[in-house]
């Protein structure tokens, strides 16, 4: 056994000496020997062996006839000597190697020494005595530990009842209150009790021990057991401070008692009148609860105190709830009509459950019940307040995203644009904006080069420009700003109008304006520069009208237009379809195409001819956000 | 559900034995009462108010079944059984009825009140089938809110012009009509000529179902048939009573509509946000008109039992109930004088064997539904309505 035990310290030595004695320098000189002396057992046994078979002993022996049964000892006892042997060596290549360890020479290492330093190493592995039985009486089960547990709980099971027996036969009757009260704890989770076993349990059975050991709680006297269920249970350590509750007070005219509280969260409070004594009346500001709390999900929070302390359909409650809102900005409380019903109830529901528990609490008859409708947490108030708003966002912590249109701008302008384009919305009066967006869908869907929509393809094209013209990265940026790009052919050419600029010229947009003044597209960008033009101004008076209406014909259009849903049926997307139907409005007028068959072929058209990426622009997202005050009711309408 | 899991928790703690035996459970649930009645005129007030009773197969087939909503159909066809609750307005309403039958005073008006889910329509449904067994003329609109909110084949009317006809559901209200007093038809003549158009009419002396026939193959002409039908009513050629029942009958005075004109397609003034169509109220479309001129008391031989309710109803009024906000000013001058039912919540008994019929029906199946902590918790949440209960119990 002793051997045996050495053998394994060998094994187990290394990692016992990085845990317990830390000591780098020791365990680097360990491991290299220890993978020797693992390596030489091996080599060891066959000349032994070869020796042994040469015995003249044996010979003699081999000369008479032998019996199997002879052969078969002859056998295992040869066997056996070269275990003993090879133990042998192990135990003393082990000794050596805890010597090395100790730090004392091997002559100097007693067996005394070595039992201590087995027992400090293995403290609770070795779980046999000395005749090799088992200590724990389920060692051969697979989780001893926890059958162990049943079979304690089962065995303690029997003892209460022995008890309530002996109460029983001498005639008085069992305490009281003598099962435990486990109001301020619950039991360990399956994690815990696993740690607590040291050994994995299936769910099933977790649950089939939790179920024991309520069974033993639920037991009369099991209060005698506590010791032993409170190890399989977490104590929750209260720190509210007990709060001051409401006094019970008695209504002159019915002689009922009753309680009053108040609860808050949110932007909601709550103060209700509770009688005891009742019949599960309730009202909510006068209404029944029902009405005044039609989703579940509030009434069931209205009744968690009422449940947790069995008070359901045993008192009356008259409750006031009101929402106020203080300091809210104007864009906080948003316009609702069907969905009225049920905003901010959930903050109201909270509210009223909160002073429901704190006037219940002073009609219950024990201190027990009380604690548990503390330790559920219902007489803890929710002092988190929500966000504030901030401006331009939809919620506090929601972020508008960039607009569409600013997108598409920034595609087809470049960034530096769409800031002044901002700018100028943010500034500008109505007409302006009205102006803006038109020009927008305008170029977006007319403009007569839409291979050269884009931004960026306009930059690439002065890749092929002579030097004379653009010298820089930072010009062909600005050309490219401006609506311009090169033509192989020599030239700059608006990618809207297609005006090509006389050669020469230096100010672009100067030329432009000279050559094309009509062209939509260098009219915005004069607007949104902040040009103070009076022919500018006065074509923006006289436009934003124009625009305003085609947008909301527009606008209505698509939106009555059974041709655009009957195109839908032919698998084409209602975005490239929207596209196709502005694109037609715009060049011809202000007319829709009629008939779904003329809408599919103008959509085949657009879908090579318009920059796929593009295609993505929906028209419907510029018009709806054409002006920020318009955008909800359009919005709504269009959908 | 925190309230459930505790209540689930106790109920363990009680049964639960880690050894096998199973302590005996104490549970609120019974047997639900159950009456043998099943004629719905033979019920009474004083023996079986907050009864169930099994209705009969041919009334439910005929009458019943359009008074309940979908959830409730459903929900007897998965259980494989009926039981419908005998309650107090029913009753009342049907012991008037009882004595007004036949004696030439004008018709009898009642409307029926209540919260949303309370069992307005069952409790119609009660008088309805009572008044079939009779032998009365039944007239019944279940939905009559819907055919204000999509229109289905809008066109103008010939027969009253500056009206509309909605002739799908002109045809759909006809067949509906004609199932539902199949017995009674054939022996029904018009008393005077049916003009249809310059060329067609339908002579006097003819049979019921030979204008519905005609109207069905006709599809233009089914609203003129229904108001056709309707005038001969109060012309009192019906020799057995009439019963008419109208659903949510507040819809009849409603100021909007799903419905837009077309042809009045205004230009919108200047800033007004679109749609710039009108509404097509009640009091434009034929079908509606013609039910509501059955509803006036300048009849004889007839009864109308309606009920309102904010089903349906646009943007305000959605938590009224009263029928003198629901009606309106007009709508309430319009029905007055009427008698008002209120049908109100479940009391503790009608709750209590209407929960010992959830659960002896398999249809509350967790094992907390059958406590009194779960039962007091389900008459809470459900506050006593019977529609929101039938919801609830689906999540027991």
């Amino acid at each position: 056994m002793l051997l045996g035990a050495a053998g394994c310290c060998t094994r187990g030595c290394q990692s016992a000496v990085r845990q317990f004695r830390s000591s780098a320098a020791s365990a680097a000189v360990a491991s290299p020997r220890k993978a020797q002396q693992q390596q030489k057992p091996p080599t060891s046994p066959a000349p032994q062996q070869q020796q042994q078979s040469e015995d003249p002993k044996a010979a003699s022996l081999r000369a008479v006839k032998v019996t199997s049964a002879i052969r078969a000892y002859l056998k295992s006892a040869e066997n056996y000597d070269k275990f003993i042997r090879m133990e042998r060596e192990n135990f003393e290549l082990g000794k050596r190697f805890l010597a090395s360890i100790l730090g004392v020479s091997v002559a100097d290492l007693t067996q005394e020494n070595i039992e201590k330093a087995i027992q400090y190493l293995f403290p609770s592995a070795l779980q046999c005595d000395y005749t090799g039985r088992p200590n724990h009486s389920m060692f051969y089960m697979k989780q001893p530990n926890f059958y162990q547990l049943l079979s304690d709980i089962a065995w303690k099971v029997e003892q209460l009842k022995r008890k309530e027996d002996e109460h029983l036969r001498a005639g008085r009757l069992v305490p009281a209150r003598t099962n435990l009260d486990l109001s301020n704890s619950h039991w360990l989770d399956k994690q815990q009790i696993e740690k607590r076993l040291l050994e994995t349990v299936s769910d099933a059975q977790y649950s089939q021990a939790i179920a024991a050991l309520e069974f033993l709680v639920a037991m009369p006297l099991s209060a005698e057991e506590s010791e032993f269920i409170m190890q399989y249970r977490n104590v929750i350590v209260g720190t509210a401070t007990e709060l001051p509750l409401p006094e019970l007070q008695f209504d002159e005219a019915t002689q009922r008692p009753y309680s009053e509280a108040y609860g808050q969260r949110k932007w909601a409070t709550a103060s209700c009148r509770l009688y005891s004594g009742g019949i599960g009346r309730f009202t909510v500001n006068g209404e029944s609860i029902l009405e005044a709390f039609p989703l579940l999900a509030d009434r069931e929070a209205l009744a968690s105190p009422l449940v947790v302390t069995g008070m359901l359909g045993k008192v009356d409650i008259d409750a006031t709830v009101t929402v106020s809102s203080p300091e809210q900005p104007e864009g906080r409380l948003r316009v609702r009509t069907r969905v009225d019903d049920v905003a901010y109830m959930a903050s109201q529901a909270g509210a009223l459950r909160l002073a429901i528990a704190r006037a219940i609490a002073c009609h219950l008859p024990t201190k027990q019940l009380r604690d548990r409708l503390r330790m559920s947490g219902l007489l803890t108030p929710d002092m988190r307040l929500p966000e504030r708003f901030y401006y331009g966002q939809d919620g506090p912590r929601a972020k508008v995203m960039e607009q569409h249109w600013q997108k598409t701008v920034v595609r087809m302008l470049g960034p530096n644009v769409r800031q002044q384009i901002c700018n100028r919305l943010s500034q500008g009066d109505s007409a302006q904006r009205l102006f803006i967006f038109g020009c927008i869908v305008l170029i977006l869907t007319a403009s007569t080069q839409p291979q050269m929509m884009l931004h960026q393809d306009r930059i690439s094209s002065f890749s092929s420009s002579p030097a004379s013209l653009v010298n820089s990265l930072a010009v062909a940026e600005q050309l490219a700003s401006n609506g311009l790009f090169y033509d192989a052919s020599g030239g700059l050419i608006c990618f809207h109008c297609s005006v090509r600029l006389q050669s020469g010229s230096s100010d672009p947009l100067q030329q432009h304006l000279h050559q094309r003044p009509r062209c939509y597209l260098q009219k915005l960008l004069r607007l949104a520069a902040g040009s103070d033009d009076k022919i500018l101004l006065a074509d923006v008076a006289a436009d934003h009208d124009r625009f305003d209406r085609a947008l909301r014909r527009l606008h209505a259009d698509l939106k009555s237009s059974t041709s655009v849903q009957f195109a839908q049926t032919f698998g084409l997307s209602p975005e490239l379809l929207q596209f196709a139907a502005t694109r037609h409005f715009m060049r011809n007028g202000g007319s829709m195409p009629n008939r779904a068959g003329d809408l599919i072929e103008l959509a085949h058209e657009c879908s090579d001819q318009v920059h796929p990426s593009l295609l993505q622009v929906q028209i419907v997202h510029i018009l709806a956000e054409r002006s920020p005050n318009e955008a909800v009711g359009v919005a709504a309408f269009f959908n | 559900l925190l309230s459930r899991s505790i209540a689930n928790w106790l109920l363990r703690r009680r049964q639960l034995s880690p050894f096998g035996a199973c302590v005996n459970r104490r549970g609120g649930a019974s047997a639900a009462l159950l009456t043998d009645e099943s004629a719905p005129e033979r019920h009474s007030l004083d023996r079986h108010v907050g009864l169930l009773y099994r209705p009969e197969e041919a009334d439910w087939q005929a009458v019943t079944r359009h008074f309940c909503r979908p959830e409730l159909v459903r929900l007897f066809d998965t259980l494989g059984q009926r039981a419908l609750m005998v309650r107090r307005p029913a009753l009342e309403i049907g012991e008037r009825l009882a004595g007004h039958a036949g004696d030439g005073r004008p018709c009898l008006r009642f409307v029926l009140y209540g919260r949303r889910g309370s069992g307005k329509s069952l409790q119609m449904g009660h008088v309805a089938a009572a008044c079939r067994r009779r032998g009365w003329l039944l007239v019944t609109v279940h939905n009559a809110h819907l055919w204000m909110r999509h229109s289905r084949e809008l066109h103008e009317s010939a027969h009253r012009p500056g009206m509309f006809d909605t002739a799908g559901y002109g045809c759909i209200w006809l067949r509906h009509f004609y199932a539902m007093n199949q017995e009674i038809l054939p022996g029904l003549r018009v008393t005077k000529e049916l003009s249809w158009n310059a060329k067609e009419s339908t002579p006097a002396g003819s049979s019921w179902k030979e204008v519905i026939d005609y109207a069905l193959a006709r599809p233009r002409y089914s609203c003129a048939a229904v108001q056709f039908l309707i005038d001969e009513i109060k012309l009192g050629s019906v020799p057995m009573p009439t019963l008419v029942c109208f659903e949510v009958a507040n819809c009849l005075w409603w100021h909007r509509s799903g419905i837009k004109n077309d042809a009045i397609r205004r230009t919108p003034l200047q800033g007004e946000e679109p749609p710039w169509r009108a509404d097509i109220t009640a009091k434009q479309l034929t079908l509606l008109d013609a039910f509501k001129q059955l509803l006036d008391s300048d009849w004889n031989n007839g009864a109308a039992v309606m009920s309102v309710s904010p089903q349906g109803a646009l943007f305000d009024r959605l938590r009224e109930w009263m029928p003198r906000k629901l009606l309106g000013d007009e709508g309430f001058a319009y029905l007055d004088p009427f008698v008002p039912v209120y049908v109100e919540p479940y009391g503790p008994a009608e709750m209590s064997n209407m929960l010992n019929w959830y659960t002896e029906s398999g249809w509350l199946t967790s094992e907390a539904a059958a406590t009194d902590a779960g039962r007091a918790e389900l008459a809470f949440l459900s506050d006593g309505n019977a529609g929101e209960l039938l919801r609830i119990a689906g999540e027991w």
